[in-house]
C-alpha cells in the first residue's frame, strides 16, 4: 500500500527509541511518503532517519526559531510540506496541589506554547492539500488524576485545533487531534511496570487491551490522506475507553496494594 | 476470503458510493435498498462479489428474511453499514406527527433493528463492525431539520451503546458511526437545481464548511474503508464527523 506516495511528512517527537513518533515514522515511510523527523536526541534522530530513509532534522517544539528552521529545510529538501505530526509530550503525574511554578511553565511550553508555534509556523507554509495532526490523548476527555496540567493543556490544545481547522480550511489545511488512551510505549512502560497499575486501566477498556502506537499510525494515515474529508475532529481511538471512564485515585491505590501484597503472600 | 458487506440504501448516493469502493478493493458487498430494481442494476454492472436484495429497514419482519435470505444463499456478513435515511427540511411548527415518525421510523428504527441483526447475524471476528452512517446535523441541528437531527441523534446514541454492550460481551463487533456533513449525492444536487434560487442554496451549503466546499460520496465512503478495515481494530463507539469542519 502506497496511500502517502508523494506526500512529505515532518513527525516531531521522534526521537525516542520505538516511541509513538517513530512507529508513526516508519508507517508513513512505508505508505511512500518522505519523512522528516524531529525531535532533541540527533544521534536517535539520524538512526531512525537512516532506517527509514528519512532526514533527521534536530528541534525543540519550545524553540520557534527550531520550529522554523525544521518547516523551511524540509521545504528546501523535498520541495513540499503536506503532513505535519506533533507527538511530543511530557507525561508529568504530580497533585494538584504539588505542581511546582517551574513544573507548570515546563508543561505549558511543552504542551501548549509549542504545539500553538508549531502550528503557527505551519499554516502558511504547507501545501494546499495539507494536513496538520495532533497527537492529544483520551485524557482530554475524560480525567485521570495526578494529571491535570497534562489533562489541561492537551485539552487547551485541542480547541485551538478546532479554530486553527475552522480558518485555515480554505486554504486547503485540514488540522485534526488523534486521542489514544494508555498506550504500550516507552513513556508508558515505567507506570505499566507497577504491579497492579495494568490491571487497573485495563479493567476500564471496553476492548479488553491497551493502546498500540500502531492503531494511532494508522488513524494517522487515513488522516494524512487525500481522501480524508475530516477537519477541526479529536478522534477517539482508544477501544471505547472515552465511553466510560480513567480508574479512580483510589482503584489505583487499591489495586498496587493487592498486587504488592499477593508479591509478598 | 473477501470480506462481505451489507449496505442499506446502496443502491443510490452515498450508499453506492460505499459499494463501489468495497467492491472495488474486492470486497463482497450486499446491496439491500427498497429500490430492489436501482440495487439489481448497480450489482449486475458491478458483477461478480455483488448481491442485491430488497429491504424495508423499518420492518424486523423484512430484517428476518433478509438474514434467513443470506443464511439459504451462504452468505455470511462481516460488516452492516445501516446507511438508509429519509430527510425533509422541516421546522418544529412545520413538522407534524407523521412526518416525524416517518423519518424517526428509517433514520432511528431502521439503525436500531439495523444494529440489532448486525450483533445477531454478523461473524463474531475481530473484523466485524457494524457501521451507522448518522448526519453532522445529529451533532448540530439547524432550525429547519427538526425530525431529521433527532434522528440523527439518535444513531450516535445507538452507536456508544451497541459498541459498548458488543465489547461487555466479548462479542468482537465493534460499532462506530459516522457523520458525513452535506455530501454532493444525487438527491442534494437534484434539490439545489430545483429550488428558487440554486446558486443561493448552493453557496448557503458550501458556506456552512469551513473547507469552503460540500463533501464527495467518496470521502464517505474512505472513513468506511478506515472504520470496516482490521487498522481500526481498537476504534468502537466513535462518531467520525467527515464533514470539512461543518460542526466546527
Amino acid at each position: 500500500m502506497h496511500r502517502l506516495a508523494g506526500k512529505t511528512a515532518w513527525i516531531l517527537g521522534a526521537a525516542g527509541r520505538d516511541n509513538m513518533g517513530q512507529v508513526i515514522a516508519r508507517r508513513f515511510a512505508a505508505e511512500g511518503a518522505n519523512v522528516v523527523v524531529g525531535g532533541r536526541n540527533f544521534e536517535e534522530l539520524e538512526r531512525i532517519a537512516g532506517e527509514i530513509n528519512g532526514t533527521a532534522i534536530y528541534c525543540d517544539i519550545t524553540s520557534m526559531a527550531d520550529i522554523k528552521h525544521s518547516v523551511s529545510t524540509t521545504i528546501e529538501r523535498y520541495g513540499t510540506l503536506d503532513i505535519a505530526v506533533n507527538s511530543t509530550g511530557w507525561g508529568l503525574l504530580t497533585p494538584f496541589e504539588d505542581t511546582s511554578e517551574a513544573d507548570l511553565e515546563k508543561m505549558m511550553a511543552l504542551q501548549f506554547k509549542g504545539p500553538y508555534q508549531f502550528m503557527q509556523c505551519l499554516v502558511g507554509n504547507m501545501s494546499a492539500q495539507a494536513s496538520i495532526i495532533q497527537i492529544s490523548s483520551a485524557t482530554a476527555t475524560i480525567l485521570v488524576g495526578n494529571h491535570h496540567a497534562y489533562i489541561g493543556t492537551k485539552a487547551g490544545i485541542d480547541h485551538v485545533v478546532r479554530g486553527v481547522a475552522d480558518e485555515f480550511g480554505v486554504r486547503g489545511i485540514r488540522v485534526n487531534s488523534l486521542s489514544p488512551g494508555l498506550t504500550e510505549s516507552p513513556m508508558a512502560a515505567p507506570h505499566l511496570a507497577v504491579p497492579g497499575l495494568r490491571e487497573v486501566f485495563l479493567k476500564e477498556y471496553p476492548m479488553g487491551r491497551l493502546n498500540t502506537s500502531e492503531d494511532v499510525a494508522a488513524a494517522a494515515v487515513f488522516l494524512g490522506s487525500d481522501e480524508c474529508f475530516m477537519t477541526g475532529q479529536n478522534l477517539q481511538i482508544n477501544g471505547g475507553l472515552t465511553l466510560r471512564r480513567n480508574p479512580t485515585g483510589a482503584e489505583i491505590e487499591q489495586y498496587i496494594a493487592e498486587a504488592a501484597g499477593s508479591d509478598q503472600s | 476470503m473477501s470480506k462481505v458487506a451489507l449496505i442499506t440504501g446502496g443502491a443510490s448516493g452515498i450508499g453506492e458510493a460505499i459499494a463501489r469502493k468495497l467492491h472495488a478493493h474486492k470486497w463482497q458487498v450486499v446491496i439491500a435498498d427498497l429500490n430492489h430494481a436501482a440495487g439489481q442494476l448497480l450489482a449486475v454492472e458491478l458483477g461478480e462479489g455483488a448481491h442485491c436484495y430488497r429491504l424495508d429497514v423499518t420492518s424486523e419482519v423484512a430484517w428476518q428474511d433478509l438474514m434467513s435470505h443470506l443464511v439459504q444463499d451462504g452468505i455470511t456478513l462481516d460488516i452492516l453499514i445501516n446507511n438508509a435515511g429519509i430527510g425533509a427540511m422541516a421546522s418544529i411548527e412545520e413538522t407534524d406527527t407523521a412526518l416525524w415518525e416517518q423519518i424517526m421510523s428509517v433514520n432511528a428504527t431502521g439503525v436500531f433493528l439495523g444494529c440489532k441483526m448486525g450483533l445477531a447475524h454478523l461473524r463474531r471476528s475481530e473484523s466485524s463492525c457494524i457501521i451507522n452512517i448518522s448526519s453532522a446535523l445529529g451533532k448540530r441541528a439547524l432550525a429547519g431539520t427538526c425530525a431529521y437531527s433527532a434522528s440523527k441523534a439518535a444513531a450516535i446514541s445507538l452507536t456508544e451503546s451497541t459498541a459498548l454492550h458488543s465489547a461487555q460481551q466479548g462479542y468482537g463487533i465493534r460499532c462506530n458511526a459516522i457523520l458525513p456533513g452535506f455530501v454532493e449525492t444525487p438527491l442534494l444536487l437534484n434539490s439545489i437545481a430545483e429550488s428558487e434560487d440554486p446558486d443561493a442554496l448552493k453557496g448557503y451549503f458550501t458556506s456552512l464548511h469551513p473547507v469552503g466546499r460540500i463533501g464527495k460520496t467518496d470521502e464517505v465512503a474512505a472513513a468506511v474503508m478506515y472504520l470496516a478495515g482490521d487498522e481500526a481494530g481498537f476504534v468502537t463507539g466513535i462518531a467520525l464527523s467527515i464533514d470539512g469542519g461543518m460542526t466546527l
